[in-house]
């Protein structure tokens, strides 16, 4: 028999590489040669990995926006009518070193009628009163760790259980609407990235089945002449490797202009919560997080499908 | 350098392409291989090629058994043997120095060995000025040549032909015999299946016949006749 090794192996070391390069190259080619279907297959791929990078983006700024109304979150304290100002003081001071605490504030009872007199409208009335019914108040701003509705409660309840509280108040229902809108929104994005990523596996499997499909006599043929599997799954899977690479490059360039059409009406939705919002574009970890995943779920998606098609043609 | 021992090959549905085949080609030996059609030829060649399994039986190349041959080790068995079809089964997007560079591009040579071996290739079937030519622009002789040119690029051992000569004319078919003849001159093991008796009767070289997938004979044919 003829000799099995007659190329030396730094000889086929130094081939396989070049071989690699001229396989991605050619697989470029292969996609600029028929222009209509490659496009075709990348816009369909950008679209679909757009909307996973937009609706991140769009959960980067609602977060941005719902942090922001959080860090205004804060608990009031309504001392008891017997509390001094220097007691309420002293206890300010320790409320201060507390967990969960970030700052705090003494609103002084007259300093707090002068407040409802001008907020009220009803100064006139007020002006009538003997005495001044309001108790000290003092007002707690939440750490950023205890903005959510759980550990709000959870410190509430803390703080009204001293003895100098009368009553303790936060507006914890819209601190859970809150979260729950962020959950819903977070829960169905996550829902909709899995639906599109697979959309984005079952495109790039089926254009690469219709590729190998199409190349089956040349499969045989190659098959015959003693092509490895690898040798000659390699430049479908670079053509996978490609359409991930231009529907990823795609998908970044969609999402900001999506952002950009978007912009006014989410800049009016910030001011609607008082919020001055410049929009949040996409950082450069995560434009590399957008490649690095197109890429990836598109070679997964090719060497599924290239090894299952290939698999299949059998020289007969 | 290709061995059967008491080979059977049974299809699904019972039908029995081969039956208890046994012969030896030596190194260096040409044969023709003949019979009607679904005497079994192309199930013999199959066989040799690792596209099919004996169902029992064991088939040698070389001294190499290659009846459980795993899937993984069968490229590199193909590598060593050339193979020729009727239908050329030449790839018509790619030009004749490609097609004919194929073989030695799976083997990983380097691209100056490809390109000197392509060219003497191509120059041993005289169309070395039909390289850059597209397999459609060729005749049907010239793409045979084209097929032997890429059988033949990596030196095999042994060369397999399947009808080389079934779509080709008489002239043509003496020429490309004469090439197979060259090959063997220089050492290598050449099979050929032919329905053509004539042809086979003239080169006078040993025959296998193949009859309802038995051996019906193994020597020269003028002696059955």
């Amino acid at each position: 028999m003829a000799s099995v090794h007659r190329v030396s192996f730094t000889q086929r070391f130094k081939m396989y590489w070049v071989r690699h390069l001229q396989q991605a190259l050619a697989s470029l080619g292969e996609l600029w040669r028929t222009p209509l279907s490659s496009m075709l297959s990348i816009a369909v791929i950008g679209v679909c990995l757009s909307m996973p990078a937009a609706l991140q983006l769009a959960y980067k700024n609602v977060q941005r926006l719902t942090d922001s109304i959080q860090s205004n979150s804060q608990i009031s304290l309504y001392l008891q009518q017997s509390v001094t100002e220097k007691e309420a003081k002293a206890w300010q001071l320790e409320l201060s070193s507390e967990g969960g605490v970030a700052d705090t504030q003494f609103v002084h009872r007259d300093q707090g009628l002068d407040q409802l007199q001008q907020r009220a409208g009803f100064g006139s009335v007020l002006s009538l009163l003997e005495d001044n019914p309001l108790p000290h108040v003092i007002v707690v701003q939440l750490a950023s760790s205890w903005q959510s509705a759980d550990k709000a409660e959870q410190l509430l309840s803390q703080l009204a259980q001293a003895p100098w509280v009368e009553q303790a108040k936060l507006d914890l229902e819209w601190l859970e609407r809150l979260d729950a809108l962020r959950a819903m929104f977070s829960q169905s994005a996550l829902f909709l990235i899995v639906l599109l990523v697979a959309a984005v596996v079952l495109i790039i499997s089926n254009t690469l089945r219709l590729n190998i499909l199409s190349r089956r006599d040349e499969i045989e043929v190659m098959k015959l002449l003693g092509a490895s599997s690898r040798f000659i799954q390699r430049p479908f899977l670079y053509t996978g490797f490609w359409i991930g690479l231009t529907g990823g490059l795609l998908a970044w360039v969609l999402c900001n202009l999506m952002l950009f059409w978007c912009e006014y009406a989410l800049s009016q939705l910030g001011l609607a919560f008082g919020q001055q919002l410049t929009l949040l574009g996409q950082s450069a970890q995560e434009f590399l997080l957008l490649m690095i995943s197109a890429l990836g779920v598109s070679l997964l998606a090719s060497w599924w499908s290239v090894r299952r098609n290939i698999r299949l043609i059998e020289p007969k | 350098m290709i061995r059967f021992e008491q080979v059977s090959k049974v299809y699904p549905g019972s039908h029995r392409a081969l039956q208890k085949v046994s012969f030896n080609l030596e190194q260096g030996q040409m044969a023709f291989l003949t019979g009607h059609s679904g005497a079994g030829k192309s199930t013999l060649l199959k066989l040799i090629t690792a596209i099919e399994r004996p169902s029992d039986g064991q088939v040698f190349i070389g001294n190499r058994d290659i009846s459980r041959i795993k899937a993984s080790q069968v490229p590199y068995l193909r590598r060593q043997i050339g193979v020729i079809f009727q239908d050329y089964k030449l790839l018509n997007d790619k030009t004749v120095f490609d097609n004919v560079a194929l073989p030695l591009i799976i083997d990983g040579y380097g691209l100056s060995d490809i390109t000197k071996r392509v060219h003497a290739a191509l120059d041993k079937v005289g169309l070395h000025d039909k390289a850059r030519f597209l397999p459609l622009e060729l005749s049907g002789g010239e793409q045979q040549r084209v097929g032997i040119a890429r059988a033949v690029v990596n030196k095999p051992a042994l060369l397999i032909a399947d009808e080389p000569t079934g779509n080709l004319d008489q002239e043509l078919s003496l020429e490309i015999m004469r090439l197979f003849e060259q090959f063997n001159q220089v050492g290598v093991t050449v099979l050929i299946a032919s329905h053509d008796l004539n042809l086979i009767q003239e080169r006078g070289y040993p025959c296998l016949v193949l009859k309802q997938g038995q051996l019906a004979h193994n020597g020269l044919l003028r002696e059955q006749l």
